[in-house]
Formats: C-alpha cells, sequence, structure tokens
C-alpha cells in the first residue's frame, strides 16, 4: 500500500527509573494526499511516532514490535544509508521553534539550496535559483534578498516559511509537522496552516500534524488522531472524532479544550 | 502526566561522580598527609637530619638536602603552607568577590558599571606582575602574600558571579521574591548566591590551584616564603643549583608535590563544571 | 462608591532613548474595580506583560501613574510600597521557573506568608491550609520544585501568591506552558477563588479560550497601545475593532467544528 502505514508500534524507552513502554501499539494510516492529525497532551508519545517514522527514535529507546511502512517499505528496518536517502526525499519534517531548526551559520537560501544539490543533483548556481523560488512560493516577500539573510533574521513565522520551503524542497511524499504553529502568535499561525495545506496540496503529499491544539487539527486535517498514554485512543473523520467522539478520554480532552465543566456547561464567571 | 526522561540511563551520573570522586580523593589524601604527616617525621628545620645531600635512602625516604634537612619532612610540612596559603587566599577572593559580582550585576546601571570599572582595571595589569609588586613594597610575609593573591583573584570572582546572576535576575523566581517584598540584598543573598555557588567551586579549585603555582614562582624567584621556612617552590630553587651535579632529589620532590596538587585541583574545576550550572 | 482598587493613568514604558527607543507601553488607562477579571488580550510584542510588571511594580513607567486601593504608588520606594505587596500578587506562565530550584516549595511560600505580618509560629498550619485550598495534598509542600508536576506547580504558586492574602492578583499568562486538561482545571480553581477569597484579577494571556471563560472586561493590546476595551460579551462577541476581529477570528478558526452547538 501507498502512503504512511504504521501498525502495532510498540517502543520502550530506557529512562534512570527503569524501562518505560512509550508506545503500547499504534495503528494509523495516512493514505496519499491526505491530512492526518494526531493530537494529544504532553508526554502521550505522538512526538515519539513522528521520530519513529523519521527513523530518528532516541538511543534510549527500543522497537519491541510494530512496522512503519512507507510506501510499502518498512523504514524500522531500513540501513542508516537508506535512511538518510528517505528523510529529505521521500518524507521531510518541520518543527516547533523554527529559527532553531535552521543552521544559524549558513545562509537560509544556502540551506535550501544545499538540500536541492544533494538530493536532486541539481549543479549550484541552478539550485541557489530554485531556493529562492522556493522562498517566494512560500509567500515570503523580498525572497532574494531574504535567502541571502540568516535565520537570527527572521521572525517566527517568517521562519516557518523557510523551514516548509526547505522541507519542500525536494518534494518529499510526506511531511511531518510537529507543534509547527506552537509558540506562533495566533495571526500568523492562521497563515502558517493555511500555507501548509496550500503548498501540500499543491504537491500533492500527505501530512501527519502532531499537535496539542485541536482546533488548528480540525482546521486542515481530514482524519485525527487521538493519542493518550503510548495508544491512539480512537482515529476517524475529524468531524466524526471532534463532534461524537467515542472515547472518554477524547470527550473530556475536547471539554478542556472549549473549556467547558461537567459535560456540556461552558464555564462562566459571570 | 510525567514527561518522560529520554537521557541513556548510565550517561551523566556515574560517569560525572568518578571524575569528581578521583582527584577529591587526591586531594583529600595530600591535605591529610601534609596536616597529620609532620607529628610522625623528623622536624623539617633540623639540620642535622642527615648526610648532607645523601640521596633516597631507606632512612630518607626522599633524601636529604645540602643544609642536612629530611626531604621528605620539608615536602610535607610545606604543604600545610601552600594548602593553607592559597586555601585562604582564594577563599578572601571567592568571600568578596563573589557577593560583589552578584550584587553588581543584580542592581546592573551605574553600580554595574562602576564595579566593573574597578575589576577591569585590576585585571589590566598581568597578574604575576602585580603580586611581585605588592610584594616587594609591602614585604614578603605571609599575610601579605595572601592579600596579594586574593585582590589579584576577587575581580574574576566578580566577572563569574556577575555574568551568572544577569540571567537570574530576570528569571521568575527572582521576581516572584521581589513580589514577596524582599530587599536587594536578602535576594541576591538567599536566591541569587546559592544558585551560582556550583561556578563558584569550579572557580575555587582552580584559584587555589593558581594561587600554588604562584606562591612557588614568588618564592623560587626569592620573594616568596624565605628560608628556612618549607614551601614548595622556594624548596626548587634551593634544588636547582644542585640538579646539574645529579642531586635531583632537591628539586623533584617538591615539583612532583605541586604537580600533583594542581593536577587534583584542576580536574575537580573541571568535573565540577561539567557537572552544570544551577539544576 | 468605594476607590477603584486599580486604576493606571496615562502609562508609558519607553525602553532606549532617542530615536532608537522602543515604546514598549504607549499609554495606557483603566480603572479596576473590585471582583472585575480585566482580561487583557495581545500578541507577543503588544506590551501586555510589560504592562503587567509595571503594575506589579517590577518595572519603573517611563512616565504616567499607578493607582492601587486609592493611593499613588508608582513613585514609591521599595521599601515604602512593601505594605501594598500584601495587596497585589502575581502568578507567572512557567510554573518551574516561578519557584527556587534549591528551596523546598513550603520554603518559598514562607517567603510570602512574611509579608502578612504574623508570627511565623502559625505559617505551617496556614500554608498547609493553602495547599488544601488549591486542592493539593499537603504533602507535596516538601517537595522541590523538581518534583512536582507542572500543574500542581501552578497551584502551589496560586497558594504562594494568596499566602499573601493579596486583593488583588496579575495573572501572567497562568496557563500557557500547561496542557490543556490542566489548564481547565487552573481556570476552574482561578474562578471558584476568585468567589471563595473575594479576588480580583488582571488576566494577561494570548489564549482566547481562557479570556473568554473567565474575564469580565476585556482589553485588548496592539503595539502598546489598548486598541478596545469593553465589557467581555461586547468586545468578543461583537467587536469594534478591526484587530480584534482579527484576533478572534483566528483564535476562532477550527473552534466552530470541536464546539457545534456550545454557546459562547
Amino acid at each position: 500500500m501507498s502512503g504512511l502505514l504504521i501498525e502495532d508500534l510498540r517502543v520502550t524507552i530506557g529512562t534512570a527509573a527503569g524501562p518505560v513502554h512509550a508506545l503500547r501499539g499504534v495503528d494509523l494510516a495516512i493514505p496519499p494526499g491526505t491530512f492526518l492529525g494526531l493530537v494529544g497532551e504532553s508526554g502521550s508519545g505522538k512526538s515519539l511516532t513522528a521520530s519513529a517514522v523519521l527513523g530518528m527514535l532516541p538511543e534510549a529507546a527500543t522497537v519491541d514490535a510494530g512496522r512503519v511502512l512507507l510506501d510499502g517499505a518498512d523504514i524500522l528496518k531500513a540501513s542508516r544509508r537508506e535512511l538518510r536517502r528517505i528523510r529529505g526525499s521521500q518524507v521531510a519534517a518541520i518543527f516547533q521553534n523554527p529559527v532553531a531548526t535552521l543552521n544559524p551559520l549558513i545562509r537560509v537560501g544556502d540551506q535550501i539550496a544545499e538540500l536541492i544539490r544533494i538530493h536532486r543533483g541539481a549543479p549550484r548556481r541552478r539550485a541557489a535559483v530554485e531556493a529562492v523560488d522556493l522562498l517566494a512560493a512560500m509567500g515570503i516577500a523580498e525572497p532574494r534578498r531574504r535567502a541571502r539573510q540568516y535565520p537570527h533574521q527572521y521572525s517566527g513565522g517568517m521562519a516557518q516559511r523557510a523551514a516548509l520551503a526547505r522541507a519542500l524542497a525536494c518534494s518529499p511524499r510526506l511531511l511531518i509537522a510537529d507543534e509547527p504553529t506552537t509558540g506562533l502568535d495566533a495571526t500568523v499561525q492562521a497563515e502558517v496552516l493555511a500555507l501548509i495545506v496550500d503548498r501540500v496540496r499543491a504537491a500533492g503529499a500527505s501530512v501527519l500534524l502532531i499537535t496539542h491544539d485541536l482546533a488548528a487539527a480540525a482546521q486542515v486535517c481530514e482524519r485525527v488522531a487521538v493519542m493518550h498514554d503510548g495508544a491512539v485512543v480512537e482515529q476517524g473523520p475529524t468531524a466524526q472524532v471532534l463532534t461524537a467522539p467515542r472515547d472518554p478520554y477524547t470527550r473530556s480532552l475536547i471539554d478542556s479544550y472549549v473549556l467547558a465543566v461537567d459535560g456540556d456547561t461552558p464555564v462562566e464567571a459571570r | 502526566m510525567t514527561a518522560l526522561d529520554v537521557r541513556p540511563a548510565a550517561r551523566r551520573g556515574p560517569v560525572a561522580r568518578w571524575r569528581i570522586l578521583v582527584p577529591a580523593a587526591g586531594l583529600a589524601v595530600i591535605a591529610l598527609v601534609s596536616l597529620v604527616g609532620p607529628f610522625f617525621l623528623v622536624d623539617p628545620l633540623d639540620v642535622g637530619a642527615g648526610e648532607p645531600l645523601s640521596g633516597p635512602s631507606g632512612a630518607h625516604l626522599f633524601g636529604v638536602d645540602q643544609y642536612g634537612m629530611d626531604v621528605l619532612s620539608r615536602v610535607v610540612s610545606a604543604g600545610r603552607i601552600d594548602l593553607l596559603l592559597a586555601l585562604s587566599a582564594s577563599a578572601i577572593a571567592l568571600v568578596a568577590g563573589i557577593p560583589l559580582g552578584a550584587f553588581a550585576g543584580y542592581r546592573g546601571g551605574a553600580w554595574d558599571q562602576g564595579l566593573l570599572r574597578v575589576a577591569e582595571s585590576f585585571q589590566a595589569f598581568p597578574t604575576m606582575l602585580l603580586a611581585m609588586g605588592v610584594t616587594l613594597a609591602l614585604g614578603p610575609s605571609l599575610p601579605n602574600l595572601v592579600a596579594v593573591i586574593a585582590v589579584v583573584n576577587i575581580p574574576l570572582y566578580m566577572r563569574l558571579a556577575r555574568s551568572a546572576v544577569i540571567p537570574l535576575r530576570e528569571a521568575d523566581f527572582v521576581l516572584a521574591a521581589r513580589c514577596a517584598g524582599r530587599s536587594t540584598f536578602q535576594i541576591v543573598r538567599q536566591h541569587i548566591v546559592p544558585n551560582i555557588a556550583q561556578v563558584a567551586i569550579a572557580q575555587f579549585s582552580v584559584t587555589c590551584a593558581w594561587a600554588i603555582q604562584v606562591l612557588a614562582g614568588l618564592s623560587f624567584i626569592g620573594i616568596g616564603v624565605r628560608m628556612p621556612t618549607a614551601e614548595w617552590g622556594s624548596m626548587i630553587r634551593q634544588g636547582t643549583d644542585h640538579m646539574v651535579t645529579g642531586q635531583w632529589w632537591l628539586s623533584v620532590f617538591p615539583g612532583l608535590a605541586i604537580l600533583l596538587t594542581v593536577l587534583a585541583l584542576n580536574q575537580i574545576a573541571a568535573a565540577a563544571r561539567r557537572w552544570g550550572g544551577p539544576s | 462608591m468605594t476607590a477603584p482598587l486599580l486604576q493606571a493613568r496615562h502609562l508609558v514604558k519607553r525602553y532606549g532613548r532617542g530615536a532608537r527607543s522602543v515604546v514598549a507601553v504607549d499609554g495606557v488607562d483603566f480603572t479596576l474595580h473590585r471582583g472585575e477579571i480585566l482580561g487583557i488580550v495581545g500578541e507577543s510584542g503588544s506590551g501586555k506583560s510589560t504592562l503587567g510588571r509595571i503594575l506589579l511594580k517590577l518595572t519603573a513607567p517611563t512616565s504616567g501613574e499607578v493607582w492601587l486601593d486609592g493611593s499613588r504608588v508608582d513613585r514609591l520606594s521599595e521599601r515604602a510600597f512593601r505594605p501594598y505587596r500584601r495587596t497585589i500578587q502575581a502568578v507567572f506562565q512557567q510554573p518551574q521557573a516561578a519557584f527556587d530550584p534549591r528551596w523546598t516549595v513550603r520554603r518559598s511560600i514562607e517567603e510570602f506568608h512574611l509579608l502578612r505580618g504574623e508570627p511565623r509560629s502559625g505559617a505551617a498550619a496556614t500554608i498547609e491550609a493553602l495547599a488544601r485550598e488549591v486542592r493539593l495534598d499537603p504533602a507535596l509542600l516538601d517537595r522541590l520544585p523538581g518534583q512536582v508536576s507542572g500543574g500542581q506547580l501552578q497551584r502551589l504558586s496560586i497558594a504562594r501568591a494568596l499566602a499573601a492574602r493579596p486583593a488583588l492578583l496579575v495573572l501572567d499568562e497562568p496557563t500557557s506552558a500547561l496542557d490543556v486538561s490542566i489548564r481547565a482545571q487552573i481556570v476552574r480553581l482561578l474562578l471558584a477563588l476568585r468567589d471563595e477569597e473575594r479576588l480580583t484579577y488582571v488576566l494577561i494571556s494570548h489564549d482566547m479560550e481562557v479570556i473568554r471563560a473567565m474575564a469580565t472586561r476585556v482589553a485588548v493590546m496592539r503595539h502598546g497601545v489598548w486598541v478596545e476595551e469593553g465589557p467581555a460579551e461586547r468586545v468578543l462577541g461583537a467587536p469594534a475593532h478591526p484587530y480584534t476581529k482579527k484576533l478572534l477570528a483566528a483564535a476562532d478558526a477550527g473552534m466552530d467544528l470541536i464546539r457545534p452547538g456550545r454557546g459562547r
């Protein structure tokens, strides 16, 4: 099957206090060209799931069972060399705190061009031109000037646009967006989310959006999966999961999110 | 819900502990021997302890110097003086420098600038030269030596404390203490200084090591501790004349003592730094 | 009619001098009466946190006046202001950063209990009562901040503020560092405490849901300027300023899917 398929993924992490069963059987499916929102609170295992898909599980983690199939190939079985090829050309990622994910010492344009050269073998000159075009496509004004700047000269929202440009530079089939709008201002969040939808749809890729922000997932994802304590407790079409949750944890999460107490009564100060 | 600690289990704790325990144990042995040793050894000032310039033997493990004094006994008793001077000078520098620097960093503004300028003017001199100048002017007494070493180190502690304090100044718990109506003095004493103790300990070890070397250096050039008081630097100096004629034990043993002490102190400092800042 | 609890008169805070200066707070006026919850909304760089610090007398305003309980306080020395510290207290965003990492929680709370000017002998019992008031086991008091979860620590920082027995709390992003389920608990706790302790809040937040759930009055700040202020229903229900509309639209995007049929 094409797209991303995670089957019964179980991961244990060795800590100072002993082994922790961080993922206890995660099942997820993202058909090509679709958006899946993976929502949950901190410690639920959603970011660890993303690390597994990127083949970047922490050293202390051991995979006890399961498969992570990207277009039919198991990422957990890939060699280091294969992983390097997969990351960037088949799966790419953007993260929270975009300024920190860009190399502070290299001009933004050069960072994007470098990827284009490595993965597509484009000549230096053409890669540089393409990098500027990509920045322009991400809605960055004066892309030529901006390409010559360093990450610290970018605002948070702009840095996330640049990070997205870098992630999409090699036309990946899957984009992992791990809390891409957390920490950005609300109005900038909306712009960045809209940009992700627009650019990824244009490229025909699929997205795994990891977020604690239910509203962000609701806005852009066809399907939503809810994680709690290392397991997916519920997944399905967004409207169904968010308006008619079957799992009690999902219900309580949504109630917290809209700040309602005792089921349906919204919290009122007055 | 607890956040996962994804640090590999056996990476930080044990290694760091080993790195600090070994040099600390070494230093403790040196200190203990210097403290207790003289009670079991011959008088370090006894010029009739053995045949002058006789080499290491069963009776005189480190040999005998040109005046007939036992070298082992002198190396051990010199440890008392060297460690005492280094520790007291470093302690004075720490006790004066850390609060001053913490205060300057916390207050900011004119206080900060003023104190910084004073510290810089001290640091503008090469420290060894400053130490030589003061000892020559005031005379080479032990208190003077301590004072000189302390004074040239105060600016180091000030700058150290200041740069550690500046991020703490805006920390929420310091703002909270201000909301609790605590005075600047109380905040610096209760919240700031304890939180920079780690860097201070690292610097303290470095200063001690440095002080021992300076003391030895001053004594070596003849303006530190004077004969016949046993001191590692002056012992090395006494021995240099005889190195060429083959009586190596006069200089080598005090030299080794300095080497081991300084090495232990520097390793403690390195380990303390590795342990990191305020947790 | 008693004097308003808190008044800001044309507050300005300018950093730096001359052409390169930055105005963080640009002429803010407001009056806060007892029992109100004033929600101050704004994005990063709007000056809302600087305003909070000025009210707490952690930062001096460049010009303007702060009146607390009928007295002008912005010019007072720290020593002269000390009695007012009992009246106005704060809860900060990062609970882990708000406690001295080397002190037990109990000792941190004792520091605030001193403001009451009561004998120390009664402190232990009072502090344990405060822990229960924020719905925590007093056993947590003897832990270090690093050994307590973020949500519990935020409750403890509320308990600590209450240890001074204040009339007014400045809440600076009190839930922004917390997970949503914890956020809901803290909001509920703050609302309950307001009734139990007759508190007044200045609530600084970028989280429109928290503002919606708590504020009786809402002010919107942008670039240091108070762009709109009014009763919460009016500002959130029928915003007048285009920036307020934009903020609300951004906050509401996706929310319609999550709470169809749930009332505002």
